[in-house]
């Protein structure tokens, strides 16, 4: 039986209590963690999760994942409210199954950027 | 929060139960609330009156109430009978979109007796748009299930949700009467054993009202200006009790916004009760 694999990506931002960026790495281990507590460890190494891109100004970040995992990543992200003792929202912005479409969006909510406007591919 | 972000939706959402200790700190939960695109706040223990002054008070927030649209068009009045809730939500939509926040009012009332409960109602019913109780007391609950001035009621998933039975639900299914239940102790939750806790306790209820087709309706329950979640996130959090997405669509947003529509209506003294007819006295 062949089982097709889509992925599907995340647009998110973070909201908190404090001025100062919350860093990459704390994120990663707050949605791990969450994820491996609701949905156990089988189901996270299913879920093909990771960062793609993270702007820590903004605190403004792309996951990739699975189609499958979607859902239950949503739902990890939704009862984060607590990353190194900071109240913080996280809150998914737009998904897609396209990474051009998702970049664009990403960049599209950050003034000034440079990924406003996607590279074209070399012809 | 200081940076200005505007949510990418147009999608409004509406948190039914905001508990502020001080009102002083009610801009923090303003703030919060424009930026996650919640565009209705009912506040607990805020009467009516209290409710317009700190419209007044914070009038740099574009703070409206209920009365503010519904009494734009006569008709709007008649949505109850009518039930063409589209109009309606249109109508708040266009406040909505010009960055205005509404404003309710509501009370939970945590009592084991019955007649104590009866004394609050009958004095307190006018003082708020929705009016709901929490106890955990079987036969008060019954009793509430089919009195026409409590609106909810409330379950707490820390408590245990045994109190909720089969007959009780029967009895809120026969009165249209719906349950509120209160998501936030799942993002509170300190311990993986306490959330494992409050699934167990939340998917035995949702079972339950799943066998009695009970209708409810899902709140956060917010204490502090970052416990709001956004509509979408309301329902994908209702998914781990048992919840699935495509039906909680109306439990995280029609059933409250009619409720309030339905009561400040009701309240109004030019409102006309089901069944009575209107006859104009020269005809």
């Amino acid at each position: 039986m062949v089982t097709v694999k889509r992925e599907r990506f995340i647009v998110f931002k973070i909201f908190s209590n404090q001025a100062e960026s919350i860093p990459l790495s704390h994120i990663r281990y707050s949605l791990w963690n969450k994820f491996q507590t609701l949905y156990g460890l089988e189901n996270t190494a299913k879920s093909g999760m990771y960062f793609v891109e993270y702007n820590e100004n903004f605190n403004l970040g792309l996951i990739r994942c699975d189609h499958k995992a979607l859902e239950n990543i949503l739902t990890s992200m939704s009862l984060i409210s607590k990353i190194s003792n900071v109240h913080v929202i996280v809150v998914p912005l737009f998904i897609s199954g396209l990474l051009n479409k998702a970049k664009k969006h990403y960049g599209s909510l950050i003034p000034n950027s440079k990924d406003r406007a996607i590279p074209q591919p070399l012809q | 929060m200081s940076e200005i972000f505007h949510f990418p939706s147009t999608i409004f959402g509406l948190e039914n139960f905001v508990i502020i200790e001080n009102l002083r700190d009610l801009p923090a939960f303003i703030d919060v609330a424009k930026v996650l695109n919640i565009s209705t706040l009912v506040l607990e223990g805020v009467t009516i009156n209290e409710r317009s002054k700190l419209i007044e008070k914070y009038s740099p927030f574009n703070l409206i109430q209920l009365s503010d649209v519904i009494e734009e068009d006569p008709t709007y009045k008649h949505v109850i009978l009518t039930k063409d809730w589209g109009r309606v939500k249109r109508a708040f939509s266009n406040h909505f979109n010009n960055g205005k926040l509404l404003l309710a009012s509501r009370l939970t009332l945590s009592e084991s007796k019955i007649e104590r409960v009866k004394r609050l109602l009958a004095r307190n019913r006018n003082k708020y748009e929705i009016i709901s109780i929490r106890s955990d007391n079987e036969k008060l609950l019954k009793w509430a299930a089919h009195d026409r001035r409590i609106d909810y009621i409330t379950v707490d998933l820390n408590i245990s949700t045994k109190i909720i039975d089969k007959g009780l639900c029967s009895l809120m299914k026969q009165y249209n009467k719906q349950f509120e239940i209160v998501l936030s102790p799942l993002i509170k939750a300190t311990s993986d054993r306490e959330l494992s806790e409050l699934i167990r306790n939340g998917r035995k209820l949702i079972e339950l009202l799943k066998i009695h087709r009970n209708e409810f309706i899902l709140t956060m329950g917010v204490k502090n200006p970052y416990e709001f979640r956004t509509r979408a996130q309301l329902r994908y959090i209702a998914r781990i009790i048992g919840l699935n997405y495509n039906s909680t669509k109306n439990a995280s947003y029609h059933f409250q916004f009619s409720n309030l529509v339905k009561n400040h209506i009701k309240l109004s003294s030019s409102y006309i009760f089901e069944g009575v007819v209107e006859e104009n006295g020269n005809s």
